[in-house]
Parts: C-alpha cells; structure tokens; sequence
C-alpha cells in the first residue's frame, strides 16, 4: 500500500446518502481514499456501488454528505473539473472519432498544446499495449482493444483518481483475467489512485490494497482483502466473499475473543471477529471448506460426522459433512486417493480448523 | 426545462384555438358578424335534424365505411404478398405502395380524373373493345369517390396488418397444420384472428381519413356527392356561417373521436 | 395402400419449421398473386397515366411516342400563378422545416433526457398534432385570426409546424435513442460543458438521423392541403391549393407537369434518405 503515516486521504466521503422519493438507496457511507492505492467497492448488484462511483465522479448529486478532494469540498462541484478518469463499463467510446481523437478529448478540453497532444496519445497508446491504432475508429476494435483505448482516454488526462465501473464485465473469461493482472500493473506504474466496481470478489481479491464490501445501500465491511476472507464481519459477508458453512450455535464458554461453541452434540472451537461473546449468546460459526481436515484419529476436538453428499471437481472434492442433529458443514478437500475414496453414508472425523464467530444479525 | 417550448406551442396554437372554435359551436349565427355571443344548440340541432344536413352526415358515414371495409380486403391481401415475398421485392414492393402517398392528395385525384374521365384511359379501352358504345360518366359519381378514396387508403391500411402478421409466431401455422389443418383452415382459425388488431387500427385510421376528406369528393364527386369535409368548407369559406360549420366540424371530429376510441377499447380487450 | 397414406403425413412434418408462416394451396397461390398485381396497376395506375400525360403534345392523353413533347413543362414555367406557388410553398416548406426541426431538437432531447419513466407519455403527448384531424388545426387557426392580430400567412406557417413536429419529433427522437447516454456523460466528465458535449458528441451523431426527419418535415409540408385549403390566400397561395382551384375550372395536361416534376421531387428526396439512413429505419416513425 502506498499509504505513509500523516498523509492524508486523497478522497473522502462524509455521510453520503442519496434518496428516490421515498427509498434510500445509498448510505449513509463515510469512505477514505489513499493516495496511490487500489480500492474496490464490491457488492451485489443494486447494492449502491455504482451509484457511490456516480456520486464521487459528479454524475449524480448526493442528498445528503460531502465529498472532499485533497481536502477541498467538491460536492457541489460539475464534473467537468472534478479532475477525474472514468471508466464505463460499455466503455462509452465516440464512434464517429478516431482513436486518437477519443483519447485526444480530455487534452483538448484542458486546453494541451496540439503537438503535446499527438506524443502524450502516441505514449498512453504505448501504455496499455495498442501503439500505432491513432487513425482507426471504434467499431474497428475488438472488445479487449476497446477496452484498454478506454482506459487509455482515461489516463492520458492525468487525474487525480481513476474510476472504473466495471470495465471488464464485458469481456470473455479468459481475456478478463489477462486484463486484471494488465489493469494492476498500469495502475502500480503510474501511481494513480483508483476506484474500482465489480460483482466479481475473485477480481476484487486479486487486483486491490483495499475492498469496500456493500450490501444494501450501506458499507458491510472494509479491509484488505485477506482480512475480509478470514475475519467477515457478518454472514453476508462470509457469504458474498468464498465459501463458507454457516451454522447457527450458542456460545458455552468464552474467554476474550476465544470461544467455545456448542452446535447440537458438538463443541468447537473459534475465534471472534469482533466483539466479545458471552456464554449463552447466539452465534453463528464459520468455517471455509478448506479449512475442514479428515482424520481417523480420535481426539478432543474430532467431531464424528456423516458424508452426505460428494462432487467429484477435478482437483478437488467437495463433500457435505452432517453432524448428528442434522447441521451440514461444506467441505473441500484435494484429490488425493484417500480424500476421493470416502463415500457417502459412510461416518467419519472431521476437524474444523480457524473458525469463527460471527454475530448473528442485530 | 427544455420542453416548454413545445408544450407552448401546443397550448397557444393548437389547445387554445381549438376550445375556442369547439365554443363558437355553440353560438348563434348572425348575417352580419363572423359569430354573436349568445349560446344556443341551434347549429347542431339543425345539423342533426335537417334532412339535408343528416343526408349528408349518413352518406359520409356509408361512404367511409364501404371504403373502409373494400380496404381492409385489398391491403390484407396485399400484406400477404408482401410477407410472403423475399426481401428485395418486399422493399421495391413497400416504396411502390408508398410512393404514390408522398404525391399529395390533389396530384392524386388529378390522376383519377385523368384515367376516369369522359375522354380518359378507362373509357377508350372499353370504347376500343366495343364493350360500350358511349363513354360512361365516371366523374361525379360517388363510385369515383370510393375508388379514389380506397387508392388513397390502401397504404394506411396496409402497414398496420403487415406489421400485425410479421408479428406473429411463425410456428403457429406449422403447428396448426401437424394438429391436421389445412392452409385455409389455419389460415382462418390462427392467422385472422390473431391479425385483428393491425385490422382494427387500420380501419379506424382509414375510416377518419375518410370521413374528413375535401379534396377527394369535390374534386371527383361534383354535385353527386357532399360529405361533412365539403360541407365545413362551404360553410366557413363561401357563407361565412362560422357557428354552423364549426358545429359540422365539431360533429365529424366527435364520430372520429368515437371510432378511435372504440378502436382503442376493441384492442385493450384483444391484448 | 395403407403404407402409403401414412407415410405422407410424417413428409410434411419433415421440416415445419422452414414453411412460411402463411400457406397456400396452388390455386389459392396463384390467385393472390394475381389479385395483388392487379392491385399495384390499380395504385400506380394514375401516377403512370398522369406522368404520360404530361408529355402529351395536345389537350387529349392518348399520342404516339413520336410526337412527345414538353410543352406543359414549359406552360407551368412560364406560368407565373404556378411559379409563384411553387417558389412560396417551397419557401413555406423551407422555414417549416427549420421551425419544426429545431423545436422537435429540443424537445426530443428533453423527452429522452429528462423524462425518464414518463417517456411514453412524452412522447404521445408530442403526437398531438396527428391525432387531431388537420382541417380543425386549421379552422380554429383561421377563427383565432378573427381576434388576434396575426397576419395570414403567420397562421399558415404555424399550422405547418405544427403538423411536422409529430415527425421530426418522433425521428430526432428515433435518431438520439441510438446515441448511448454514456457517450455524453464520458465527454463530461471528459471536461466538455454542457454544449461542447452537445456539439461535439450528440449533434454529430444525430446528425443523419435529423436530417432525415428535415426531409420527411419538408415533404408533410410540401404536399399539405387540409391546412394550406384554409389558410392559403392572395400572394400567399401553396401551390396543392393553386392547382386545386385551377382544376375545378380547367383540367389541361399543365397539372400532369406539375405532378410529374412533384414526383421526380420526391424520388429524389426518397433516394436522399435512403443514402442517409435507410428508408425501413425512417418509415419506423
């Protein structure tokens, strides 16, 4: 992360909330930008990520809150001289200009001498990895090309933050992930602050410093990414982010952020994610797939299952593992002889390693 | 806002005149003004029980309705043609039906009169032939009107059922026909029905066209034939009885109105 | 036997799919077929007969090729009622046009822009003018004169733009649908105010689309006769209305001249269109 002690965050949202009518769509959402950094605002869809990109390019007006650029308010401020890159998701491309002049808009409008125009185009172009495509038009592009011209028309003005909705949703499988790995390493180069907006947590994952998790209109969860992944803060986001078994249990002893939980016959240990349970409280217990090992030995913390169901993957296996009073744990373990030799019906040992103790919803 | 302009417009040149004019309706005719301010029911009394004015008002209604009605059979088998038919004979085939609208209603009615008239193509073939002996007066007669009228027509008609045809499923025939019917059968059990509503809107838009129409009738009706269209004319033009022909105005826009909403209503019930 | 008579029914069902959506036995075929082509000698009857019979050397229409000639095309230039009607009603054409074209700009992107769910309501609201019958957009027009001080011919030209902003309303309209709303929100954010985003995205874009709608506008006004038979007058007579009048006294070959050069008029305007935006997409009006 880019991010040195006193510095201040290059964009701030205070209290945003904006409002249809009656509904509420966003907020209220309070949200530090670093400079330098990659953040990403992911959620499902509807869940106001977008409307939270609109808002910081200037595209929608807040009902309430303000946005502050280095310090200064900008809320009020058209989007003309926000000083921002924005990025749409069908890339917005004018069809009737040539690359060159698609990329050449932003210069013009900041009034860039023509002959620095045509070497900083010539340049962003030699960026993303399409030089010499000046003279040719849009729809002569393929989605991928299109894609980085867009970017590139971006970028080439220089912004104070970039800003992409989406950008990769509408390319194939495989050249989307050509483009995340492309798309971090531009944005490492240039130092440009970015915000990011995707659906796709592996995405999310594997390009940002930071992920911002939404749901409904409002902030689930903020943190790099392996702090969502192993510490999610509620089922939503234990949910949304890989997957998880989620099981509803009570707390029977409790000492600091170390918990033992009681789920029907069994007893598990595991680790808050915040708050301090204590004994007698509702929970709910996580566990990742991978995190669940077989084993034949009989020890303390061996629960005694029964495979329920069995997927074959390729390189994994995944099972359902159902305890005595019916609750079902996912398990996924590697293809190895003795991980695919077990068979439904049959009872086995289960221990469930890094659990964790969420709070059931307030 | 960027669409006062318009609603502007439409208040001040078209509401406003309008409400205006359906109001002089309502008053009484003097020979020496345009209109009086006393309100009476007089004009439409006069249009609705006088013998020569409720002559009129039927036979525009007969009138408009036969053309309607020849119409819609002619343009429906037209449509059929025209989705049976490949794509660049479909477009030359479109243009064609089309061309003849862009003309305008008087170069049209010219073009009647010169094929119809006593010296005109129709009557030389047949007096060629020997099929008559004495050219046939076309001109003046409400017959002329109609085929005019219909010529005029037909496109109006023709695209709301083609576009009601092309709409359909095109595996319902193919469906009906391994269920055991035959082409005319599906063809009048699935395709008809199913293509009313083109049917229904072409018909009420020909049939308003009809009702209102001057040029037609006075240019090949002659003394034969009198519609309301003709009727407001004189009255506005040559006698200056504003109230009355407001009136008559008032009354052929009311059956228009009526029509267009039986249309509207017929179609809500056939979706 | 048997075999045979079943062995039929499966054939038809071979390829359902590729039938057409309406079959015809032969008889019925062949029927329609002709039915039809008698049909389109019945539309286009007159307009061969009427462009014949303008290249007729005298007052009668039937005449040898041989004796062709242009002398009702001369008859109509040098007429100076006609010319005068024709250069009014294709000035009158001509500033409708532009009235209707830039009103139906404006009013296009604010239904489109800024309506949002009410579109559909905009957009009828817009029609009007077509859903009142032209003669009593007219006689009210007329009887409004009686009362407010507005020469004849200001009615005329608004009871023209009046008529064609229905069309170049709906195909400004038709035409901006196509332009992707995000193109102007990159261009803003891009930098670009308000009208440099109109001028150098949406205008540019839309432009084939408007101009299409101009010619279509021109072609309404052009050939109007319910508004222009109310409000025409001395000096300021549209020339349908001056054949009108001239062929309820006379009828002389002058007016197939006059159709003919209408006609060629409007090919080429059709042919225009046609190169600009195709006609299929213009007649979606």
């Amino acid at each position: 992360m880019a991010t040195g002690a006193g510095t201040q965050p290059v964009l701030r949202l205070r209290g945003v909330v904006k409002r249809y009518g009656a509904v509420t769509a966003l907020g209220p959402v309070d949200i530090d930008v670093e400079r330098g950094e990659f953040l990403t605002l992911l959620g499902p869809s509807g869940c106001g990520k977008t409307t939270t990109l609109q808002i910081i390019a200037g595209l929608t007006k807040p009902s309430e809150g303000r946005l502050l650029l280095s310090g200064r308010d900008i809320t009020e401020l058209a989007p003309p001289y926000r000083d921002m890159g924005l990025v749409f998701q069908s890339y917005a491309l004018f069809p009737h200009k040539t690359i060159a002049g698609n990329i050449a808009f932003g210069l013009r409008m900041r009034k860039v001498p023509k002959a620095e125009i045509a070497s900083r185009v010539g340049r962003v172009l030699s960026l993303v990895g399409l030089p010499g495509v000046e003279d040719r038009y849009p729809h002569q592009l393929s989605g991928g090309q299109r894609q980085r011209v867009a970017l590139a028309r971006a970028v080439v003005i220089e912004p104070s933050i970039l800003l992409l909705d989406e950008p990769l949703s509408n390319l194939d499988a495989l050249l989307r992930k050509r483009m995340r790995l492309e798309l971090r390493d531009i944005q490492k180069r240039l130092g440009i602050t970015t915000i990011f907006v995707t659906h796709d947590q592996d995405e999310a994952f594997e390009m940002s410093d930071r992920v911002v998790l939404m749901n409904c209109g409002r902030i689930e969860q903020v943190g790099v990414p392996e702090e969502i992944y192993d510490r999610p803060v509620s089922r939503f986001a234990a949910e949304f982010v890989g997957e998880a078994s989620l099981l509803d249990g009570r707390v029977v002893e409790s000492a600091g952020r170390d918990v033992l939980v009681g789920i029907g016959g069994l007893r598990l240990r595991a680790t808050s994610v915040g708050p301090e349970f204590r004994p007698g409280s509702a929970v709910i217990l996580m566990t990742r797939p991978e995190r669940v090992e077989i084993t034949e030995t009989d020890a303390l913390d061996v629960c005694e299952v029964t495979v329920g169901k069995r997927v074959f993957q390729g390189d994994r296996v995944l099972f359902d593992l159902v305890t005595g009073d019916g609750q079902t744990f996912h398990c996924s373990l590697p293809s190895v002889e003795r991980h695919r030799a077990i068979e439904v019906g049959r009872k086995i040992g289960a221990r469930f390693h890094e659990c964790r103790a969420i709070p059931c919803a307030a | 806002m960027l669409l006062a302009p318009l609603g502007l417009i439409y208040l001040l040149f078209l509401l406003a005149p309008i409400s205006f004019f359906l109001a002089v309706s309502f008053l009484k005719y003097s020979a020496t003004q345009l209109y009086t301010s006393t309100p009476t029911l007089e004009n439409y009394q006069r249009l609705l029980f006088d013998p020569f004015y409720t002559r009129i008002i039927l036979d525009t209604f007969r009138i408009s309705a036969t053309v309607t009605v020849i119409t819609a059979v002619l343009a429906y088998a037209m449509a059929i043609e025209l989705f049976r038919a490949g794509s660049t004979l479909r477009g030359l085939m479109i243009f064609a039906a089309v061309a003849p609208l862009m003309l305008g209603v008087i170069a049209r009615s010219y073009g009647w009169i010169v094929v119809l008239g006593q010296s005109g193509l129709v009557n030389r073939v047949l007096l060629a032939t020997g099929l008559i002996s004495s050219p046939i007066t076309f001109i003046g007669t409400e017959f002329t009107v109609i085929v005019a009228l219909v010529h005029f027509m037909i496109p109006y008609m023709l695209f709301p059922i083609f576009s009601a045809l092309a709409g359909q499923d095109r595996q319902l025939v193919p469906a009906a026909s391994t269920l055991g019917a035959r082409p005319v059968r599906a063809f009048l059990e699935v395709t008809l029905p199913l293509s009313r509503p083109g049917v229904m809107m072409g018909s009420a838009l020909v049939f308003t066209l009809s009702a209102g129409s001057i040029v037609t009738p006075t240019l090949l009706g002659g003394r034969q034939v009198a519609m309301i269209g003709q009727t407001v004319y004189e009255l506005v033009m040559s006698t200056f009885n504003w109230p009355l022909g407001a009136a008559a105005a008032c009354i052929l826009v009311l059956c228009q109105l009526v029509v267009m909403f039986l249309y509207l209503g017929r179609a809500r019930h056939a979706g | 036997m048997p075999a045979e008579a079943e062995i039929l029914p499966l054939a038809q069902l071979a390829s359902p799919i590729r039938r057409p959506a309406i079959e015809l036995t032969g008889f019925a075929r062949a029927g329609l077929a002709m039915l039809v082509m008698l049909l389109y000698v019945f539309l286009l009857l007159p307009i061969v007969v009427v462009v014949s019979s303008s290249f007729s050397p005298t007052r009668s229409d039937s005449y040898a090729w041989s004796q062709a000639s242009l002398r009702w095309y001369y008859e109509f230039f040098a007429a100076p009622n006609f010319t005068s009607a024709l250069w009014f009603s294709l000035w009158l054409a001509a500033v409708t046009t532009v009235v209707a074209t830039v009103i139906g700009f404006i009013s296009a992107y604010g239904i489109l822009r800024f309506l949002g769910k009410r579109r559909r309501t905009g957009q009828s609201l817009a029609m009007l003018p077509m859903m009142i019958p032209h003669i009593l957009i007219s006689l009210s027009l007329l009887l409004a004169l009686t009362r407010v001080p507005l020469p004849e011919l200001a009615a005329l030209v608004i009871g023209h733009v009046l008529i064609c902003l229905p069309f170049t309303i709906a195909g400004i309209v038709a035409s901006l649908e196509g332009v992707d709303p995000d193109l102007e929100a990159a261009a803003y954010t891009l930098g670009a105010s308000r009208p440099r985003v109109l001028l150098e995205v949406t205008v540019p874009l839309v432009a084939p689309g408007v101009l299409s709608a101009m010619i279509f506008a021109f072609i309404v006004s052009f050939g109007d006769v319910d508004i222009a038979l109310f409000l025409s007058g001395p000096g300021t007579t549209t020339l349908p209305i001056e054949i009108f009048s001239y062929i309820q006294w006379e009828s002389s070959p002058v007016v197939a001249a006059i159709t003919t050069v209408q006609i060629a008029l409007v090919v080429l305007f059709g042919l225009f269109v046609e190169r600009l935006v195709g006609l299929k997409t213009a007649m979606r009006i």
